[in-house]
């Protein structure tokens, strides 16, 4: 390295290669400006390294920047090595957001042997549903739905919206909410009450169709969620009056 | 744990991700390869050093793990899962030279190139990283990464452009 932080080589295609990604100092650019001015087909070279840089290179990427982060991959970041809230969910997440909706081939064995390989571990009495964090459970049991709240964490505000209030088949009281924490991508889920707490019933990861940059995306996390949660769906969603009771009674249902 | 290192992991996961569909060229192995490396980074998370370049560090581990993945799957072979992405439309030196590549173009190109070559390519042409901070993630000399780079670069503009269309798009430029 230089001292202007750049770098020196006597490799003439290297130093080529430097000037094109601007990692040459001005010693090196000297020398190679002299280098091709001896040899102009040194240029032809140098052009080579200017198509595979990073600014021709990166943009294909893109996609892949824009596109939804599966939330299987989100839940392993936020639950493993936490034994006591681990959990896997009951089907791999949509695996087909990769490309922004790209299908992708892969099935439940690879979910199966990925759960095998990190080691994560099914909760107690054979449940499925994913934990959720403190910010979101806050968000669930103290939020009316169509209002949207701060939640502060250590990483920053959580930005939390509760869709709706409903009861499952079962009569399980569940919410359709979407969060945006400070960094990351936004989720939106249906968190269902078990036991004193919520657990996760579904949650997607991505943009809104509005938001999406991904012209080709199959269809958007929250029309997708509004899809799921029409389906879990027993009855109308909770009256804005019974939804109230509820939080201020703490979500306690009476026997 | 503290929630900043989750939360800091999971603002990653995007570059993650392309880094690792960089190095695998396939959606599936992709995800699978970062949810690898986000476990490996959070059961060994007291060995990354606040202050120390945290993209660094997981691009380390997701190239370390890559390399123990490659060796699993050299007797099988890799598959290549390009139907998962857009289509190719046929090789257009132009495309190149006007700075419309195509995501399957380019892996497509990339598989030509050695795994070492690959890695150099993707840290610095697609992640953006300097010759330095490669040579720091790869543990190598920088005038390695360089030689190394260059060559990397040179095959895969063969595979983009190839000769025949060069000569043409010369030709053309010509005429103008």
């Amino acid at each position: 390295m230089t001292e202007a932080g750049k770098v020196a080589t006597s490799d003439v295609s290297a130093l080529l290669m430097a000037m094109i990604d601007g990692e040459a100092g001005p010693a090196e650019l000297a020398r190679a400006r002299a280098a091709i001015a001896a040899d102009p087909g040194l240029a032809a070279e140098a052009d080579v390294y200017r198509l595979t840089g990073y600014s021709n290179l990166s943009p294909p990427f893109d996609g892949i920047m824009a596109g939804p982060v599966p939330g299987q991959l989100i839940h392993t970041v936020r639950t493993f090595g936490l034994a006591d809230r681990l959990a896997v969910p009951s089907r791999r997440p949509d695996r087909a957001s990769f490309f922004g909706g790209w299908r992708l081939a892969v099935g439940g064995l690879a979910a199966a042997a990925v759960a095998i390989s990190v080691g994560v571990l099914m909760l107690p009495g054979g449940s499925s549903q994913p934990a959720i964090s403190v910010a979101v459970a806050e968000g669930l049991s103290g939020t009316a739905s169509g209002a949207e709240r701060q939640i502060a964490t250590s990483a920053g505000a959580l930005k939390f919206k509760a869709v709706q209030t409903f009861r499952d088949a079962a009569g399980t009281l569940c919410r359709e909410y979407e969060a945006q924490a400070a960094t990351g991508p936004r989720e939106y889920g249906v968190a269902c009450r078990v036991g004193a707490g919520w657990r996760q019933r579904e949650m997607f990861t991505g943009e809104t169709k509005k938001s999406s940059q991904i012209g080709s995306a199959s269809q958007a996390p929250d029309d997708k969620l509004d899809q799921i949660a029409e389906q879990l769906k027993a009855g109308d969603a909770l009256s804005p009056e019974d939804e109230n009771k509820l939080i201020a009674a703490g979500w306690k249902v009476a026997p | 744990m503290s929630d900043d290192f989750r939360e800091r992991l999971i603002a990653f996961l995007p570059r993650l991700r392309r880094f690792a569909y960089g190095l695998s060229g396939d959606p599936a192995q992709a995800d699978d390869l970062a949810q690898d490396a986000c476990v490996r980074a959070l059961t060994y998370r007291d060995q990354w050093q606040p202050g120390t370049k945290f993209e660094s560090w997981m691009f380390r581990i997701t190239q370390n793990l890559w390399i123990d993945k490659r060796r699993s799957l050299k007797s099988k072979g890799i598959h290549h899962d390009l139907d998962s992405v857009e289509e190719p439309s046929g090789v257009d030196g132009r495309d190149v030279t006007e700075g419309r590549l195509t995501l399957a173009k380019v892996m497509e190109g990339m598989q030509a190139l050695s795994d070492d070559q690959r890695t150099l390519m993707v840290l610095v042409c697609i992640e953006g990283a300097s010759y330095k901070e490669a040579a720091e993630i790869l543990e190598m000399p920088i005038g390695t990464v360089m030689s190394r780079l260059a060559r990397a670069r040179q095959l895969l503009h063969a595979q983009l452009v190839p000769a025949a269309e060069l000569k043409g798009i010369a030709k053309e430029r010509a005429r103008d």
